[in-house]
């Protein structure tokens, strides 16, 4: 199909539309012409699974037409090995979103489920422009769903929340759209792969820098813009916080492949220290701020801060492990091994993947309980296990997942990061490892709290177990993550061209002189 | 490339440290550890374990207890694992969770949310109350400020002009 | 001096404003000497009279011509303008009339002010001697001044006609003084002849000095009409105390004839002085901006509110203007077309809220919109989005020309500065939202609209997103002007 990103587009959004004009007071049409769409959207998308070529770093299933033509803005779209992933994840996360959705909601069915496709459609946008101004617009737009999801159908203090996370990252978002507008005065161009090939000087690129760096540490999140990311998920719907953190969050690590690395290479490389340093604090001290929370939602909240804080150490950690040497050969530096680059950044990819599965499992299984006793405290809950024993089974091994137990899709990513960063620095790889620990500590504290140990409240007693549907979600997620944990070979190999394309680009100073 | 098999080299020896090769020089034969393991004190002291075993718990039960009335001390930090159970749930545990809680309350929740994120907002709001005033709703109020505003852009003019029209 | 000839086929260029006028006049009559029962129909008069204006100017769009002994030019600034200033009004009065019928204010003087007020606006955009300009300004002003003086039974609304008439009357008398100063200098009305002094090499330390001095009092007056801080004191009051649908024709329309009067003035006139009165432009733009996005994040009155964001939207306008280039010129103009469908929209959702005997005006009036009249809420949510600048709305695509402008003349300081405050602006805009979406309504909310307000209003919203997705025509359209 030529046009399969424009249809993986424009289906969903257009599929909410039409959701939209069903109405809320005929849910259940609503309801099920919202999953006919999200199944056909994720089947197709398949397809870029399917027929993706893993031999070149070139970008495929290229769509483009003029748009704006005075400011040479295309409607250009593409898929690498870097997006194509995160779209498939979209598509996925979406289904199990709207099937989550199924019987909780009852205020507004028609709105939600069209809130939740639009949201597709615009992410899948983001992950395949390859104009950064319809990628801006995409990543703008994507916000407006969110902040109704967040508004609408949010707990107590949904308001605060919503617009915390609007202004948030409409903050961090408008530099970029500075920087972005400024390269186009440089380069006359807002295609991507024009920035990509613009000579910047160090200053410049500085302060390009920043201002990605801005926009993404907001999204992904980083220390210390990240507190906006507790109270969105504490206050989201279940459905939310699932795409919030399964795929929002890795909006802005891909920002960091697409953007920031091959854009700004040299003061990626000047500045990777202070990134490093804030991703190795988010790894620990949020994971020790995770650990006293009481609000089980708040917990995954921090602990996806601090798994995603590998996501960006991966990254950047690339900087100390290799150089260009003057012949334009990519060299170690202090004899760490080449793949270790790769380790690290295809660690970082595996890591938002695996993280998109365990953190929607993880916001899921919350919100199974949610749902029947409507209080996120830990201290609500306790012995879950006797009444609810096929939920225990799959809480727990979603839990073992966030903590990194081997065999699941937790510690994949985090190992290979590990194992790049030890190559960089061993103080890195020791901090990082830290997590280990830290992490396994609050994820099974919550577990012991809540599904063991004796039983505080009468109520937990009569709760039931999981339906056919939750049951259905839970165990595709738990197939999802095994599989990841133990064969992530072919996710790796449809990234490894474009991680080598982007190592490639990361490495090659841009500085006019140098060039 | 690396990941044609994934994990092939995890377990590979470094060149600088040939432990294996180490131990090789090292090995004779089955028999040879055998009577070498004679004289070696591991050995001694699993003999003696048996022994002491076989005379607190068979021989001499009374013996064991005349031991820990006598020596209440040493019993209390051998039964209690040399505190290190404590030690854990002292320093590590509620270390831990009053590091969490100090993070979380004082840097994440006061000092990042409150003052610089809701602080930001608040001085917007104040900015935003601290001109409202101005909007006196009296028109001479309004004229005078225009009148100001014109004098003050005049004044700017003639300054920037470097009074160059007196030469 | 000048030699006034006069050739009857020049009054060809003229159609539209002849046709107004007769129209105008012919109204005039009808309405004094109809029966009762026809009255209604001067409505209907009135937006054919419109429609037929925006007609005849559209076919004079590519024309050019400098008549009635250069007092009068047409050019497709002109023309262009006159078509949007016909096109606007017409959703305007269309909004307008639903406002007046349900709060007993519908009075036929009110369409045949509006129509005068236009009429001055198509004056001004064509104007081409200081004269001509100022005549048209002041027939503008004071139709203004009457139209919101039309609720006269109501306080707010003299007191709003009061101020808007004294403070105007004071802008124009610097205006009116500037000139003078630079028909004193140039000893010429003339546009053309202006721009061509002021072009000469060999100008004197103290001609210099008065035409700066004259720019200055253009700029003044300019910058009153539109609103820039510090001459904006006007706008909220005037905002406020006039009936909404006044307020609506007020932040609308006349600020494109307040653009074109700029353009005539300082572009075509004093265009030697661009790096003059593009730094006056500079500090009017930032302060603006700053203090229309700052003063509105504390009202609870959502006319007030608008107020201060059109102050802070012309602020961007200016910046366009600072640029010095036409490309710069294009954007802001651009942007105006932008900020008067968002505003004529934003107003139109607020009349539909008004019913007998209840002014919406309060932005708690909005409180469950979404939940009664989610179409309506949806249409609100779109403009206050856009108004926001967030994609993929035509707001942003207005505030990107302009940043791009500003960023490509290299004022990449005034580029971060504006974003910093668009930010800040979003959150009123997100109260509004949230009103609507996020709150239960707590008293009755009743939607009263006619066919024809339901159908533009739907229009209007839909063209902020269509033309959001698709803005490059009418990009394309903003530059060409110049």
């Amino acid at each position: 199909m030529d046009s399969l990103l424009s249809i993986l587009i424009w289906l969903p959004i257009l599929g909410g539309g039409s959701v939209l004009l069903i109405g809320n007071d005929r849910g259940s049409l609503a309801k099920w012409t919202s999953a006919v769409i999200s199944v056909l959207v994720f089947i197709l998308s398949l397809n870029l699974f399917l027929d993706f070529d893993t031999s070149t770093s070139a970008m495929q299933f290229v769509e483009k037409a003029s748009w704006i033509s005075q400011f040479n803005i295309f409607y250009h779209l593409g898929v690498d090995g870097i997006s194509m992933p995160l779209i498939i994840l979209t598509t996925f996360s979406t289904i199990l979103v709207i099937i989550a959705g199924w019987e909780v909601i009852q205020n507004r069915i028609a709105d939600y489920m069209a809130a939740f496709l639009m949201m597709e459609g615009i992410i899948i946008g983001v992950f395949s422009a390859m104009d950064s101004m319809l990628y801006y617009v995409f990543w703008e737009a994507s916000l407006i769903p969110m902040l109704l999801i967040i508004g609408v159908w949010g707990g107590q203090n949904r308001v605060y929340a919503a617009i915390k996370f609007f202004l948030y990252t409409f903050l961090g978002s408008v530099f970029m759209l500075v920087s972005l507008i400024y390269m186009y005065n440089l380069g006359g161009s807002f295609a991507i792969s024009d920035m990509h090939a613009l000579p910047l000087t160090l200053a410049q690129q500085s302060w390009i820098f920043w201002a990605f760096f801005l926009a993404f540490a907001v999204k992904v999140p980083m220390f210390p813009v990240h507190t906006w990311l507790p109270d969105a998920h504490v206050q989201a719907p279940t459905g939310g916080s699932v795409i919030l953190a399964a795929i929002m969050l890795k909006m802005g690590g891909y920002g960091f492949f697409r953007f920031s690395l091959p854009i700004t290479p040299d003061a990626s490389s000047y500045f990777a220290f202070v990134v490093i340093v804030l991703s190795l604090i988010a790894i620990v001290y949020i994971g020790f701020v995770a650990l006293v929370q009481k609000d089980m939602k708040k917990l995954i909240a921090y602990s996806s801060i601090s798994h995603m804080g590998f996501v960006t150490l991966g990254v950047f950690a690339l900087f100390s492990i290799m150089k260009m040497d003057s012949n334009g050969e990519l060299i170690s530096i202090a004899g760490a091994s080449i793949e270790s680059a790769y380790l690290g950044l295809e660690g970082a990819m595996i890591q938002m993947v695996s993280h998109g599965f365990i953190s929607a499992a993880m916001f899921l299984v919350v919100g199974v309980l949610y749902d029947r006793l409507h209080s996120r405290e830990i201290s609500t809950y306790g012995g879950v296990v006797n009444s609810m024993p096929k939920f225990t089974g799959f809480a727990v091994l979603f839990a073992m997942a966030n903590a990194g137990l081997p065999g699941t899709s937790g510690f994949v990513g985090e190992f290979m990061v590990i194992l790049g960063a030890l190559q960089a620095n061993f103080w890195y790889a020791f901090l990082a490892a830290m997590t280990l620990i830290v992490g396994a500590a609050y994820t099974l504290w919550m577990v012991k709290r809540v599904f063991w140990g004796p039983v505080n409240n009468p109520e937990v007693n009569s709760l039931s177990d999981i339906n056919a549907r939750e049951f259905s979600i839970l165990a595709i997620l738990a197939v999802a993550v095994l599989w990841m944990g133990v064969y992530p070979q072919p996710v790796i190999e449809v990234m490894h061209v474009s991680i080598a394309n982007l190592l490639e680009q990361a490495l090659t100073t841009k500085i006019p002189g140098i060039l | 490339m690396l990941f044609g098999g994934w994990l092939d080299n995890s377990i590979t020896i470094d060149a600088s440290h040939q432990a294996l090769a180490e131990l090789k020089g090292h090995f004779y034969s089955a028999f040879a550890l055998l009577t070498h393991s004679v004289v070696t004190p591991p050995f001694w002291m699993m003999v003696g374990g048996a022994v002491s075993a076989w005379v607190f718990c068979l021989y001499r039960p009374d013996w064991a207890d005349q031991i820990q009335s006598r020596f209440k001390r040493t019993n209390y930090v051998l039964n209690s694992l040399y505190g290190f159970d404590r030690l854990n749930d002292i320093v590590f545990v509620k270390g831990s969770v009053k590091l969490g809680n100090l993070l979380w309350k004082i840097s994440d929740m006061t000092l990042i949310d409150k003052v610089i994120v809701n602080g930001s907002a608040k001085l917007a709001r104040y900015l935003g109350v601290l001109i409202r005033p101005v909007q006196t709703g009296y028109v001479y109020h309004y004229a005078f400020f225009m009148i100001v505003s014109l004098m003050l852009v005049l004044g700017w003019v003639l300054i920037a002009s470097d009074f160059s029209f007196f030469s | 001096m000048m030699n006034f000839n006069f050739n009857i086929s020049e009054l060809v260029f003229v159609m539209p404003e002849l046709f107004l006028l007769a129209a105008i006049s012919s109204i005039l009559l009808f309405d004094l000497y109809v029966k009762e029962e026809f009255k209604k129909y001067t409505y209907h008069l009135s937006q054919a009279a419109l429609l037929v204006t925006g007609l005849l100017a559209f076919n004079l769009i590519g024309e050019s011509a400098t008549i009635f002994s250069g007092t009068f030019v047409l050019d497709t600034l002109g023309s262009t303008f006159k078509v949007f200033i016909a096109g606007f009004s017409i959703i305007a009065l269309v909004y307008s009339r639903q406002y007046l019928s349900v709060h007993g204010l519908l009075r036929n003087e009110y369409f045949i002010l509006a129509l005068m007020s236009i009429l001055g606006m198509l004056v001004m955009v064509s104007g081409h001697s200081l004269l001509t300009l100022y005549l048209g300004l002041e027939i503008m002003s004071l139709s203004l001044y009457a139209l919101i003086a039309t609720a006269r039974d109501r306080a707010f609304a003299i007191e709003a006609a009061l101020k808007y008439f004294v403070l105007g009357a004071i802008a124009s008398g610097l205006l009116l003084y500037g000139m003078s100063m630079i028909y004193g200098i140039t000893g010429n009305l003339d546009i053309a002849q202006i721009a061509s002094f002021a072009s000469l090499a060999t100008l004197e330390p103290q001609e210099t000095l008065i035409l700066n001095f004259g720019l200055v009092f253009l700029v003044i007056g300019v910058a009153f009409k539109l609103g820039a801080v510090p001459f904006h004191m006007w706008v909220p009051d005037v905002y406020q105390g006039s009936p909404t649908s006044v307020t609506m024709f007020l932040s609308t329309v006349p600020k494109l004839a307040a653009v074109a009067l700029l353009v005539r003035l300082l572009i075509d006139g004093l265009s030697d002085f661009q790096h003059y009165w593009a730094d006056l432009f500079m500090i009017l733009a930032v302060l603006s901006i700053a203090v229309g996005s700052l003063v509105a994040l504390t009202q609870v009155n959502i006319k007030r509110m608008l107020a201060y964001s059109t102050i802070s939207h012309i602020g961007f306008v200016l910046l366009g203007f600072v640029t010095g280039v036409l490309e710069g010129y294009g954007s802001a103009v651009f942007y105006v077309f932008a900020y008067i469908l968002m505003s004529l929209a934003a107003f139109g959702s607020i009349i539909v809220l008004n019913r007998s005997g209840f002014e919406a005006d309060q932005i708690s009036d909005f409180k469950g919109l979404s939940k009664h009249s989610p179409w309506f809420a949806l249409i609100m949510l779109v403009v206050m989005l856009s108004m926001a600048g967030v994609p993929p709305f035509i707001g942003f695509y207005s505030k990107l020309f302009i940043l791009q402008q500003v960023v490509s003349e290299g004022y990449v300081i005034l580029a971060v500065i504006a974003v910093i405050f668009a930010v800040i602006s979003a959150y009123y805009y997100l109260q509004i939202i949230k009103t609507m979406y996020f709150d239960d309504a707590d008293k009755e909310i009743v939607v009263s609209a006619p066919f024809d307000l339901k159908a533009v209003l739907s229009v209007n919203g839909v063209l902020i997103l269509v033309i959001g997705l698709m803005p490059s025509y009418w990009m394309n359209l903003s530059v060409s002007l110049f």
